[in-house]
């Protein structure tokens, strides 16, 4: 579910890091800037693992800070296809659940990658599957064990006022990197049928 | 910003449990002596993924006992996705095990598949194990997470990597 990434990029040491030693300093600057964000095709950076080259730096005229042009891998989440991974079911409704893994929670298994004869139980609002005469109920906070069929990555700007209307700011945007995935084969689904 | 290497190497769980306690520890200690505040999407993400992890299997393992794992499993022709799955999933039942492998059932015979179990189980060893036999009793996946993940100093840079 995590890959190494190589990335190079010129990052600034402010003077209050000065205290730090240079490597400590430039995991910080690199985890504040990548951590938690999504790179297109890339996936959501998680932390930086190590420093591979860092250059002596240099001071710009005017400025207090030293520029550093560093490489360093840094840990990213993205699953690939078929991979077999576990979350807990966050929302549900009749198109399908949401699975959240805590740090990541756009995983999407639409109604078509259910079990075959699950249904959505509008009145308690999750999800069953009946099999051979039982119901299982999908409830949510359930671990839930899924397979990966796709990333989406999805180029999203910041969003952008429309000209004379200041104060409208659209309500949701679609995420950034979001998974589609499966529970329909043996296996699949809440951990509880299986054991 | 450039990507040099989209893809370097694959990451076991247990590697990225072990960057991040270590960050964590690192940023605690810093925290009883200086004022130093850490950007909320540091520490939320840290929290966040550590708090997933704690409830993985790769708690309890180490580096040696990777390795060793990844050794006893060359015999059986596995991919190397399938020996990370095996490795972050650490399967106990049958039916996990044909998820992980692909055309499972055309590869291994059943007696195959049971001994591969016993052998993944009795290498990565985990506090659920005492469970297992009584088959549900650990359904919400939460174990307590031990010290000894990070007992072993041993550097596994790649571990997965050099599959």
């Amino acid at each position: 579910m995590f890959v190494l990434v190589v990335l190079q990029d010129t990052l600034k040491i402010i003077p209050s890091e000065f205290t730090k030693s240079r490597e400590d300093a430039l995991k910080d600057e690199i985890n504040s800037k990548y951590a938690n964000r999504v790179l297109h095709d890339i996936g959501l950076c998680i932390h930086a693992h190590d420093l591979l080259e860092v250059d002596e730096g240099f001071v710009q005229h005017s400025e207090g800070w030293i520029w550093v042009k560093v490489k360093f891998r840094m840990i990213v989440f993205r699953p690939f296809k078929e991979e077999i991974l576990v979350g807990r079911i966050r929302s549900a409704s009749p198109m399908g659940i949401q699975v959240s893994m805590g740090f990541f929670d756009d995983i999407d298994i639409s109604a078509d990658q259910m079990p075959s004869g699950s249904e959505f139980n509008s009145t308690e609002g999750v999800w069953v599957w009946r099999y051979e005469g039982s119901e299982l109920f999908m409830d949510l906070d359930e671990p839930v064990r899924f397979r990966v069929l796709d990333s989406n990555f999805l180029d999203v700007s910041p969003p952008r006022p429309k000209i004379g209307d200041v104060d409208s700011v659209p309500a949701s945007h679609p995420p950034p990197y979001s998974l589609t995935c499966s529970i329909k084969d043996d296996g699949l689904g809440l951990l509880s049928w299986w054991e | 910003m450039e990507i040099i290497n989209r893809q370097e190497a694959l990451l076991t769980n247990y590697e990225v449990y072990k960057v991040l306690k270590e960050e964590d520890d690192r940023h605690k200690a810093i925290k009883t002596t200086t004022k130093t505040k850490y950007p909320e999407n540091v520490t939320t993400l840290k929290f966040e993924a550590l708090q997933y992890l704690n409830g993985t299997a790769c708690t309890t393992q180490s580096a040696d006992q990777i390795a060793l794992l990844k050794s006893q499993l060359l015999e059986y022709d596995l991919t190397k996705a399938e020996i990370l799955q095996i490795i972050n999933l650490r399967p106990k039942a049958p039916v996990e095990l044909h998820l992980i492998i692909e055309e499972c059932g055309e590869r291994f015979a059943i007696e195959d598949l049971e001994e591969l179990l016993e052998l993944i189980l009795a290498t990565l060893p985990h506090n659920d194990d005492s469970d297992a036999a009584d088959a549900n009793a650990d359904g919400d996946g939460e174990t307590e997470p031990r010290d000894n993940a990070n007992s072993s100093n041993m550097d596994v840079d790649n571990l997965s990597g050099d599959l």
